[in-house]
């Protein structure tokens, strides 16, 4: 009787693969070929998609948002050059911040047909990309607003910087709740209700002496810290929207 | 390339809207034949990747669809049945949106939103505001949405929903111009959509497949079966109750009745040669009809 | 760096570059699915499914030089994938052997070692495949299947085992 060694070499050359004939390759390579990305010339980085989704989504906006996002910059400068019912721009500015983005989210989705979707789900770029797109218009926006109101604190006795961090920090907070709520799913009645709730909390709590006096004295190193803290669920819940096309589990 | 459906099924609760549904699908067009509630759009849907099968699986060129994600989507065109639009936009906008939605090249959806718009014979309303179309004109919006990628599947869920006879037939002429080297599923109750430019038919009842065959085939199924007979109405009423009529027509001598029944209704009764709605009928039974 | 230009090609749609490369990987990539699923026709069609992935996916590979790994871990998950469904629908699998014994060509083989190979644990025998046949490394072989270093070496270790008592066996029933 053989007795196995424990250590005995497996004769592995000893399963042959059968060949496959290169006509069966050049078959395989039809059908591969459906598959092959649209032709482009050497050098060109193809059709930047997501990019000129957000471009289309931005076009998409009514006139109605983009006045709004006008009249917000206007108020904000008045504030800025003229004393607005005795308050500090630092406790003002910050309270009307995340309008633009939330605007955008109700009119990206408001009167959105769901028969819409239907197509748009089937589209190349999926249904997660062109939410970020709406998504990303309305952060441009509202980043663009406040660049540009920090910008005209130059020539005031306002810091610009601690302005732009206070607006961010409300962005940040309020734009966090609405992704929240929204969950991938167009939700303009809860974003609403959002947006009512923080104009009205904000402003009842701007008249509580001590909450406007923190507001208007904290100085701007803080200021930034907080908006750092305050930015890290907003982009977490930004990315979560990943471009990754998840159809229904459920059926309607 | 070649689309596979095995043993698809989608269950709602303890409901199943499609069971254990397979089939193979190639170049060509094919019919998807049933009464309301068959189980046709779920079936399509799952097809276009908008809902996950509760089992089973579909695959293009044997690779699950769900995992080809954007690539599948990329050589499907879908018009679902009910055709939503953005109403404030312009024909040319929405298509334009599209267009970008499906990745293709802004001045080459240019070109192709207007030699489509030309095919269904919308070109001349390309820039009016889609709430001022009228259902028919949704329709061909919809199936022009439907090829701006040049799919290679291309899955119409109703089409003819709602479309009056003259509609219809412009429908089915453009289903036959654009057919060309695509896979084209369309479903419908409506026999005669499919009965001229279907290559296949499939006939599905309660959430199966229950049967896949050519218009021929079909028919010859069902030879044999299908009589008609000229009645006084009092008979015709007897007849109603007793076989499936596919069609009562007013003779001044009485009722003529077309009648699919394996056996032959009255001593008198003529053999027919069948139709895809005597396939239906004897099929679906006198209740889908 | 050849295959990177090539990868360069197909991203931009050469069909020819594509037919460079499939002609250069596809019995690679058929000779794993082979020795793990001794089924040519299963093997073809899973090989033609590894390209078809990868050409979809090619304009976000990032081209590092490591193609053979990235093709080997889409045949991993596709292998894993194939052996999940059959798992749950034996019957097909029944249907798809009758067909293997009547069409797949003769492979001038010893049957020992296949069918030693075919009774191994499917992981087990996956990794076995991809070092002693492709050469792969622990770290490479972890990768591709999506496992950690140790549980490669563990199903390595176990495999080997299993493979030389079951070889060692039938010598014996032999003699």
């Amino acid at each position: 009787m053989r007795i196995v060694k424990e250590n005995k070499a497996i004769p592995f050359q000893e399963f042959e693969v059968p060949s496959v004939s290169d006509q069966k390759i050049e078959a395989a390579c039809d059908r591969i070929a459906e598959y092959l990305p649209a032709r482009r010339r050497a050098g060109s980085r193809g059709t930047d998609g997501l990019f000129r989704i957000v471009l289309l989504e931005a076009r998409c906006r009514t006139p109605l948002y983009w006045m709004l996002c006008a009249l917000l910059l206007a108020f904000g400068v008045y504030a800025l050059r003229f004393s607005l019912w005795n308050l500090s721009p630092y406790a003002v500015l910050p309270l009307l911040a995340p309008l633009p983005f939330l605007s955008n989210l109700i009119d990206a989705f408001w009167g959105r047909e769901r028969q819409v979707a239907e197509i748009e789900k089937t589209c190349k770029f999926s249904i997660r990309q062109l939410y970020l797109a709406k998504l990303l218009v309305g952060l441009a926006c509202d980043l663009a607003v406040t660049a540009a109101l920090s910008l005209f604190c130059v020539g005031t006795s306002y810091e610009g910087w601690k302005l732009a961090f206070s607006s961010l920090t409300a962005l940040f907070w309020v734009g966090t709740a609405a992704l929240f709520l929204t969950g991938g799913r167009s939700c303009p009645l809860s974003v609403s209700a959002l947006l009512a709730v923080w104009v009205i909390a904000g402003t009842l709590a701007l008249q509580v002496p001590e909450f406007y006096r923190f507001a208007v004295d904290l100085n701007t190193a803080a200021a930034a810290g907080i908006t750092t803290v305050s930015a890290v669920p907003f982009f977490l819940k930004l990315c979560a929207r990943s471009p990754k096309n998840q159809p229904e589990q459920e059926g309607t | 390339m070649k689309l596979t459906l095995s043993h698809v099924t989608k269950a709602f609760g303890q409901k199943y809207a499609v069971e254990d549904f397979s089939a193979e699908f190639e170049r060509g067009v094919y019919g998807l034949l049933g009464p309301n509630g068959a189980g046709k759009t779920t079936l399509m849907r799952m097809m276009v990747d908008i809902l996950t099968p509760s089992s089973g699986r579909i695959r293009l060129d044997g690779v699950d669809i769900s995992e080809l994600g954007a690539a599948y989507r990329d050589k499907l065109g879908y018009m679902p049945q009910e055709i939503g639009v953005y109403r404030n936009f312009t024909a040319r906008r929405f298509l334009k949106y599209l267009s970008a939605l499906k990745g293709i090249p802004s001045g080459e959806a240019d070109g192709t939103i207007v030699s489509l718009l030309e095919l269904v014979g919308l070109k001349d309303v390309a820039d009016k505001k889609l709430g001022g179309f009228s259902g028919g004109m949704l329709r061909r919006i919809g199936i022009v949405q439907a090829l701006l990628n040049d799919p290679k599947i291309l899955i119409l869920d109703e089409p003819t929903a709602g479309l009056d006879p003259q509609e219809r037939i412009r429908f089915r002429n453009i289903v036959s111009e654009i057919s060309g080297d695509r896979i084209v599923l369309l479903s419908t109750h409506i026999v005669t959509d499919v009965e001229f430019i279907a290559g296949k038919v499939i006939l599905m009842r309660e959430g199966r497949l229950l049967r896949m065959d050519t218009t021929e085939d079909l028919l010859r199924s069902v030879e044999g079966m299908v009589w008609s007979v000229t009645v006084p109405r009092r008979e015709a009423d007897r007849l109603k109750e007793k076989y499936d009529v596919s069609n009562i027509a007013q003779r001044a001598d009485g009722l003529a009745l077309r009648i699919v029944s394996a056996e032959k209704p009255l001593g008198d009764a003529r053999p027919e040669q069948p139709t895809l709605e005597d396939v239906f009928l004897h099929y679906f039974g006198r209740e889908a009809v | 760096m050849e295959e990177k230009r090539l990868v360069e090609k197909v991203k931009r749609g050469d069909r020819k570059a594509m037919d460079a490369l499939v002609k250069l990987h596809y019995r690679t990539i058929f000779a794993y699915f082979y020795r793990n699923t001794g089924d040519y026709h299963r093997s073809c069609d899973l090989t033609q499914e590894v390209f078809i992935k990868a050409v979809s996916a090619i304009p976000a590979y990032k081209n590092n030089g490591k193609l053979k790994a990235w093709l080997f871990s889409i045949a991993s998950n596709s292998l894993r994938n194939d052996w999940r469904y059959r798992k749950n629908h034996p019957q097909e699998e029944l249907a798809e052997d009758l067909l293997k014994d009547s069409a797949a060509p003769d492979a001038a083989q010893k049957a020992e070692l296949k069918e030693a190979m075919g009774r191994l644990p499917p992981e087990q025998r996956e990794a076995v495949v991809l070092k002693y046949y492709h050469g792969l490394k622990i770290a490479e072989i972890a990768k591709a299947t999506g496992a950690k270093d140790a549980t490669v070496k563990s199903r390595l270790k176990y495999g080997l085992e299993k493979l030389r008592k079951l070889l060692g066996d039938e010598n014996r029933e032999g003699e």
